[in-house]
């Protein structure tokens, strides 16, 4: 049988942040607000907001997004 | 590169829900990246043939696409489209680029030596192998058969493919190996020149003389007629063999050797003539600059074939002859250059004695010097092989005896 982590299973939001500038965001359903100061994406159950500085959408897919900028705070609303 | 073949753009966007715009790109999996905020609008990249998709996208959601810029081969073709010539040079070149990788055009030969590389050519020339043609015509196993067959006293031939040249390595024969005949008529051996015995071994015949013996040109040292003898040792009658031995002597040579005092040096004047060809296919066609009219002139050749990468050789080349002019003087040999000169034809002179098997015991050869001409003379004492071979001529004690041949007288 597929061994499939809860968090996956439940549709949780998957973020990897690699040091200040660099973040990954799995698992989202679309993107709420976009400025260069702040980026708010909606998950399943969660909204994710990223704050900084100069931040850019590398790229994003249906499944993954790559935001890049000076990072100041993530929070969940 | 899969971005710049499918052709991409940069587009801005504005209006009132971006976000909205954004999300129903993902939804309808248009590719988009580099999205930046600025001036309350954003600005993105995607590939060209989504933008038409997303056209619709932008009029539910209102907002406005604004391309900024357009990148890519599509629109490179698009904006060189007048510019024919262009086009058709790089595809000309590209052409002849392949034309050109599918054809012979360097022949070389490696380890000849009595065959010279116009020999084989020629050889190769008959039998349609020639500069120009096809890689995929040329047969290695039938070259190496060919040359192999045309020319006997090569016994191993071997043509390779490399790139766009033909390389053949060949290796002769120094000489076909026969077996020598053995001579069986019956001869005596005598002596080649006056000298003492020093070892003698007979394998056949009757040996005339022993060690210590003191023999003279054209002496019998072992005779080719040997008795043969009935039970009471008497001679029956006379055989003719093959006479077979190994007589060493202690001889005592001559040495004569004379050179003139003045050499003839042959040096450049410095003066010379470059001229500069163009090979192609083998042929050479000259761009010359005055003829070399000189009396005595030494011609060098030298070559630089045009090729791209190692063994990618293209059908041109580019070719330099200089003529040098030469002239001669004499100088006279002073007399330790003599010497030197003496010592190197007497150190000759034992290097080919020694190879036919002469053992040098003393050298009283010596030098004398002269305005004209230096002469070299002296005795060589040495040990040598003197038996040669020569027919029986004698006939003395050849007789059959009396009692044996019928007659009563």
């Amino acid at each position: 049988m597929l061994q499939v982590t809860s968090d996956i299973a439940r549709g949780a939001v998957l973020l990897s942040v690699n040091g200040r500038q660099e973040v990954y965001i799995e698992n989202y359903r679309g993107i709420m607000d976009y400025t260069d100061q702040l980026i708010r994406v909606q998950a399943k159950h969660s909204r994710v907001v990223v704050l900084g500085h100069r931040l850019k959408i590398a790229y994003y897919t249906a499944d993954e997004m790559k935001i890049v900028g000076w990072i100041d705070e993530i929070k969940y609303e | 590169m899969k971005t710049y073949l499918k052709g991409y753009l940069r587009v801005r966007l504005t209006g009132y829900g971006p976000e909205r715009f954004l999300n129903m790109c993902q939804h309808h999996q248009i590719a988009v990246w580099g999205l930046t905020y600025g001036g309350g609008a954003y600005e993105f990249y995607m590939y060209q043939n989504d933008f038409h998709r997303c056209r619709p996208l932008a009029r539910k959601t209102k907002t406005k696409l604004h391309i900024i810029k357009k990148a890519g081969l599509p629109f490179f073709l698009f904006h060189y489209r007048r510019r024919k010539a262009f086009f058709l040079g790089i595809a000309l070149s590209v052409f002849l680029l392949w034309q050109l990788s599918v054809h012979i055009w360097d022949i070389r030969f490696t380890g000849n030596y009595s065959y010279t590389d116009d020999m084989l050519m020629e050889l190769l020339n008959e039998n349609e192998i020639v500069h120009g043609m096809k890689i995929s015509r040329v047969s290695c196993a039938e070259i190496e058969q060919l040359i192999r067959d045309s020319y006997t006293d090569i016994t191993w031939v071997s043509a390779q493919v490399s790139g766009t040249r033909l390389l053949i390595q060949i290796k002769e024969n120094s000489g076909i190996l026969t077996a020598p005949e053995e001579d069986r008529t019956p001869c005596d051996l005598v002596a080649s020149k006056n000298g003492i015995i020093t070892e003698i071994v007979t394998r056949k015949g009757v040996p005339k003389v022993k060690i210590g013996d003191v023999v003279q040109e054209g002496q019998v040292l072992v005779s080719g007629t040997v008795p043969v003898m009935n039970d009471s040792q008497e001679v029956v009658r006379y055989e003719q063999v093959r006479a077979d031995a190994d007589v060493v002597a202690r001889t005592a040579t001559d040495y004569a050797d004379e050179f003139p005092a003045v050499e003839q040096i042959t040096c450049e004047t410095g003066r010379k003539q470059t001229s500069w060809y163009i090979q192609y296919l083998g042929k050479k066609m000259g761009i010359s600059f005055g003829k070399a009219d000189y009396a005595m002139s030494d011609r060098r050749d030298q070559e630089y074939r045009l090729k791209l990468l190692n063994d990618w050789y293209l059908p041109l080349g580019v070719g330099v002859i200089t003529v040098n002019e030469l002239e001669v003087y004499e100088k006279k040999l002073s007399e330790q250059e003599a010497y030197e000169k003496f010592q190197k034809n007497l150190n000759d002179y034992f290097e080919k004695c020694e190879e036919k098997g002469v053992q040098i015991l003393e050298n009283h050869a010596t030098m004398t010097y002269n305005a004209d001409v230096c002469t070299g003379s002296g005795k060589i004492v040495a040990l040598e092989p003197i038996a040669v071979p020569q027919a029986i001529t004698e006939t003395e004690g050849m007789e059959q005896p009396d009692e044996l041949n019928g007659d009563d007288h």
